[in-house]
């Protein structure tokens, strides 16, 4: 999760802010909801509403018109939202909320390296 | 990384001189860059956060409850209202009866024109209501679950109805003044509100998500039928019935709209597309290739 997290902010950070919206959209996107299927393993419904996300984001590959594929994003964030938050308004703000628990994301020292416990 | 890589590049200047030989990627672009990486990183680890541990589910109960009676009137008077609209509707605009529009003191294109976004409003109210009545309305027994049933379908079905003549309305107003982009929207959002009226009236218990997969499919469908091409398309095919065409507004078109602009004669074509083939003079980035840019690059030389 982290990695594949890690990797969509790379890959995002090469590809989107170089010209206008093309074929990088759909491969960042299919970055972020891998890294989102890894912390959890979908259902049907949470798969169907990932890949409509992802097909929407696809529209910035086929089109041109930057309100439409706008509109397409918004809607892909908000399918990407409900797929792993549920279908409620609620779900939108969530992964701005979750953001709070990415120190827990931090990998932890050894206890190799920890001072050992003194004796009593 | 960068540190160790900035601290042996201006420390040695053989690796420097190595460093400068190799494609890496040009500063200017390191504030956008940044912002893309952070925004990216935060959704990708926002998603997955949230996909790790999924929201507490609980539905909240209204402490009180509307009564029959505090229910029952107001939806039975609403869908009365809803009723007389539809009648004068039917009568006027699909009707044709003039008679009613004397009193407006109206033609029948002023009338036909007008009201769209109010309509459409109204329509959307209608949501609140089906929401409210479903949270807040007391049901005590079969028969009062009945007239309930009864008096939302019935507010549904005639919803439906004013959400046609705010089509229709909205067609006529095409029709004298061209389509746009809004107009488009519009009309698109007017069917959308009816299906989705459809879905509340058909699946009222799993209505969220399959309102869901529902929208997310009409978008696609919206957006596969390329908007920017129609707008071109209905334009161009006004103008071969009426010979009246905005060349202007078709400028600001985006490449979608290429294959149809290029149906006009020379001068209007050239007018239309030169905004366009100026924009797409350069190839962009591979990150950045894209279907309908690259048809309409082919086209336009």
């Amino acid at each position: 999760m982290r990695a594949l997290a890690l990797l969509a902010a790379l890959v995002g950070a090469w590809l989107l802010p170089v010209g206008p919206p093309g074929i990088g959209v759909p491969i960042v996107a299919a970055l972020v909801l891998g890294a989102a299927a890894a912390a959890r393993r979908p259902s049907l419904h949470q798969a169907t509403l990932g890949a409509l996300s992802l097909g929407l984001a696809a529209q910035a590959t086929l089109l041109d018109a930057g309100w439409v594929v706008a509109l397409d994003l918004c809607a892909a964030w908000t399918l990407a939202a409900a797929a792993v938050g549920g279908v409620r308004l609620r779900a939108l703000a969530a992964p701005l909320e979750r953001l709070s628990r990415v120190p827990e994301l931090v990998p932890a020292p050894s206890l190799a390296y920890l001072p050992a416990p003194e004796a009593s | 990384m960068l540190p160790f890589a900035g601290l042996f590049l201006a420390g040695d200047a053989a690796f420097a001189a190595l460093a400068d030989e190799l494609p890496l990627p040009s500063a200017e672009l390191l504030p956008g860059r940044t912002v893309a990486f952070v925004l990216v990183l935060a959704a990708a680890l926002g998603l997955a956060l949230t996909a790790r541990e999924p929201l507490q589910t609980g539905v909240v109960r209204p402490r009180q409850r509307l009564g029959a009676l505090e229910w029952l009137i107001p939806l039975a008077l609403l869908d009365a209202l809803f009723l007389a609209f539809v009648l004068v509707q039917l009568a006027v605009l699909f009707g044709g009866h003039d008679r009613v529009l004397e009193t407006a003191g109206l033609t029948y294109a002023e009338y036909a024109r007008s009201g769209f976004w109010q309509l459409l409003t109204a329509c959307a109210l209608t949501f609140v209501v089906l929401g409210a009545a479903a949270t807040f309305a007391r049901v005590d027994g079969a028969r009062q679950r009945l007239a309930l049933r009864l008096l939302l379908a019935i507010l549904g079905a005639l919803t439906l109805v004013v959400l046609l003549s705010a089509f229709h309305r909205l067609r006529l107003y095409e029709e004298a003044f061209g389509l746009t982009r809004l107009r488009l929207a519009a009309e698109a959002t007017t069917v959308w509100l009816g299906l989705l009226l459809a879905l509340v009236l058909a699946f009222r218990r799993r209505f969220g998500g399959v309102a869901a997969v529902a929208g997310g499919l009409a978008l696609l469908a919206f957006s596969l039928a390329s908007p920017d091409r129609m707008v071109a398309e209905r334009n161009v095919e006004r103008w071969r019935e009426t010979g009246r065409i905005d060349e202007r507004y078709l400028a600001r078109l985006s490449a979608d709209a290429v294959p149809a602009l290029l149906e006009l004669p020379a001068g209007l074509r050239a007018t239309a597309t030169t905004a366009i083939a100026a924009r797409l003079a350069n190839d962009g980035p591979w990150g950045s290739a894209n279907r309908s840019r690259s048809r309409a690059r082919a086209l336009l030389r």
